[in-house]
């Protein structure tokens, strides 16, 4: 065989191989487009069913589960509501119920700040609540309890139930405390809310047009036993400035507030 | 003369239990490679080789995976019944015939002044079965890995002087948790483990006078936390009458630190 044989041979050989090695190439180029459009389409697909949503945090944020007890009130408690009609109920005197001497005029539209001094001045623990709800249904506004400044949303063992009478006026209300909270482990990343948005997409908890307008990171009741209860970190979602949703922030579950299930401890 | 004990690991990733009396002893399990065995065994500062036997409770991995290694290595003699001898052959490898014993279920084998009693549990292996320990009228209970506790089993475990009882779970946890739901199914079911309330309940049904500690042993890492099955376990015997701290006490067990050779 000659040197030119050789040679012809040689080129070939190797353009052979450069034509494989490129094909090898696109096809790696383009698996890594792919993987790229994937991690991008969910973003994509809230834009196609004009989701909107407003500045999400970015940098990771950790949180861990806690316990805490409802707080037993007692005749002290009583004494310091001087003047107001205070019943505690409950097997466990777990709740006061305190009606109002002088009810509490609200406007129609009610801003959480027309029950702020009220708050402050004539509820015990006041200052631990932040607003909640306002429920046109059950004519009631729902304070929800705070602890490290983030609120325990819906808890029924750390929550004000305020409730409207004739002529928009506050008649009465409910109130429970949650005390000895502690850490129950360390405190590890929760779910990107994002990640947290993306499960309630999937399952059609959000429509097309949807706008969450407000997310907030607070405290749910993961488990209620019989005397104190276990507290998850939790993604809340507001949705059209009304509507509230919201996801367990280290599992992704829905949580759906039931009050057959998340049974009041007394 | 006394009995003494040392989990010294419980959990899904292993398990396995120490006891020891003055003349004998023993090892319940050995869910850990022979490495991890002879270091769990060197932070209680105990010898592997002078075991008098080791008692496996049933054939899955987390606890039989270094019962091989350590038999052929120390020379050792092994207990089970015989489907589970037959369960875990392949698993376990070639253990020489005049080191394999069968010990069947509802039995009492004698060493000594120390008793070991086995009774059947329900749970998704061939023949699974856990021991009591007697020794001088003191009574040591294992039972882990089991769906419910019957009133057969609570007959024979009651009245313990200390109990290794399974704490396996929170059910909300578990069904708010990643789990797929085959498996979450099956734990919840009547053959696979027993939830902190239900252990609690039962717990309830057999202590008695003699009861000094219950170790909550074999938590799930994903569906539970020690401090939640102690708070669960101590609010549910609380509603039965039962007050934790003053005629006995509830400890944790850990999935890698031996608990304290402690005597009965």
């Amino acid at each position: 065989m000659d040197w030119s044989k050789i040679k012809t041979i040689f080129i070939i050989t190797f353009l052979i191989l450069d034509v494989y090695l490129l094909y090898q190439f696109m096809k790696i180029r383009d698996a890594n487009k792919y993987e790229f459009i994937t991690e991008a389409s969910f973003e994509e697909k809230l834009k196609a069913d004009e989701i909107k949503y407003v500045d999400l945090p970015k940098d990771p944020i950790q949180a861990q589960y806690l316990s805490a007890k409802p707080k037993v009130f007692n005749q002290e408690d009583v004494d310091k509501l001087k003047g107001q009609p205070v019943v505690i109920r409950g097997t466990g005197s777990t709740t006061l119920h305190v009606t109002l001497e002088k009810p509490l005029k609200i406007t129609a539209k009610f801003e959480p700040a027309e029950l702020s001094t009220f708050l402050n001045d004539n509820v015990l623990f006041g200052e631990d609540y932040q607003f909640g709800e306002k429920s046109e249904k059950d004519q009631s506004i729902t304070y929800f309890q705070i602890s490290g400044n983030v609120p325990l949303f819906k808890n029924i063992n750390g929550m004000i139930t305020f409730k409207i009478g004739e002529g928009n006026q506050i008649v009465s209300y409910d109130q429970t405390y949650l005390v000895e909270m502690e850490k129950l482990t360390d405190k590890e990343e929760i779910l990107k809310p994002l990640k947290a948005i993306e499960t309630l997409h999937q399952k059609g908890m959000l429509k097309s047009k949807s706008n969450i307008t407000a997310i907030e990171l607070g405290y749910s009741t993961l488990i209620q036993l019989a005397a104190s209860q276990v507290l998850a970190p939790t993604w809340r979602f507001e949705v059209d400035g009304k509507e509230s949703l919201f996801v367990n922030a280290f599992e992704g579950q829905i949580i759906q507030f039931n009050s057959d299930e998340k049974s009041k401890v007394e | 003369m006394s009995l003494s004990y040392s989990i010294l690991a419980s959990g899904s990733t292993g398990n396995a239990l120490y006891v020891e009396s003055d003349e004998h002893s023993f090892l319940v399990d050995a869910g850990f490679s022979g490495k991890q065995m002879e270091a769990l065994f060197g932070q209680i500062d105990r010898d592997i080789s002078k075991l008098s036997g080791i008692f496996v409770t049933h054939e899955h991995s987390d606890h039989i995976k270094g019962i091989g290694v350590l038999a052929r290595k120390y020379h050792l003699p092994v207990y089970a019944n015989e489907k589970t001898w037959r369960a875990m052959e392949s698993s376990v490898g070639a253990i020489p015939t005049e080191q394999k014993f069968v010990f069947n279920m509802e039995t009492v084998k004698s060493f000594g002044s120390v008793d070991i009693e086995s009774f059947g549990v329900s749970h998704d292996a061939a023949e699974p079965m856990f021991y009591v320990f007697h020794h001088s009228g003191k009574k040591l209970v294992l039972i882990t890995d089991t769906g419910y506790v019957s009133d057969r089993m609570k007959g024979t475990i009651s009245n313990a002087d200390v109990y290794i009882f399974e704490s396996n779970h929170d059910v909300q946890m578990l069904r708010m948790g990643r789990y797929p739901w085959n498996i979450k199914r099956r734990i919840l079911s009547d053959v696979g483990h027993v939830s902190n309330e239900d252990a609690a309940l039962a717990m309830s049904d057999v202590v008695g006078d003699q009861t000094k500690r219950i170790y909550l042993a074999h938590l799930s890492m994903d569906n539970n936390m020690k401090d939640l099955a102690k708070m669960a376990v101590t609010q549910t015997l609380q509603e039965r009458g039962l007050i934790v701290g003053e005629q006995f006490g509830i400890y944790d067990t850990d999935p890698k630190i031996p608990t304290a050779l402690t005597a009965v």
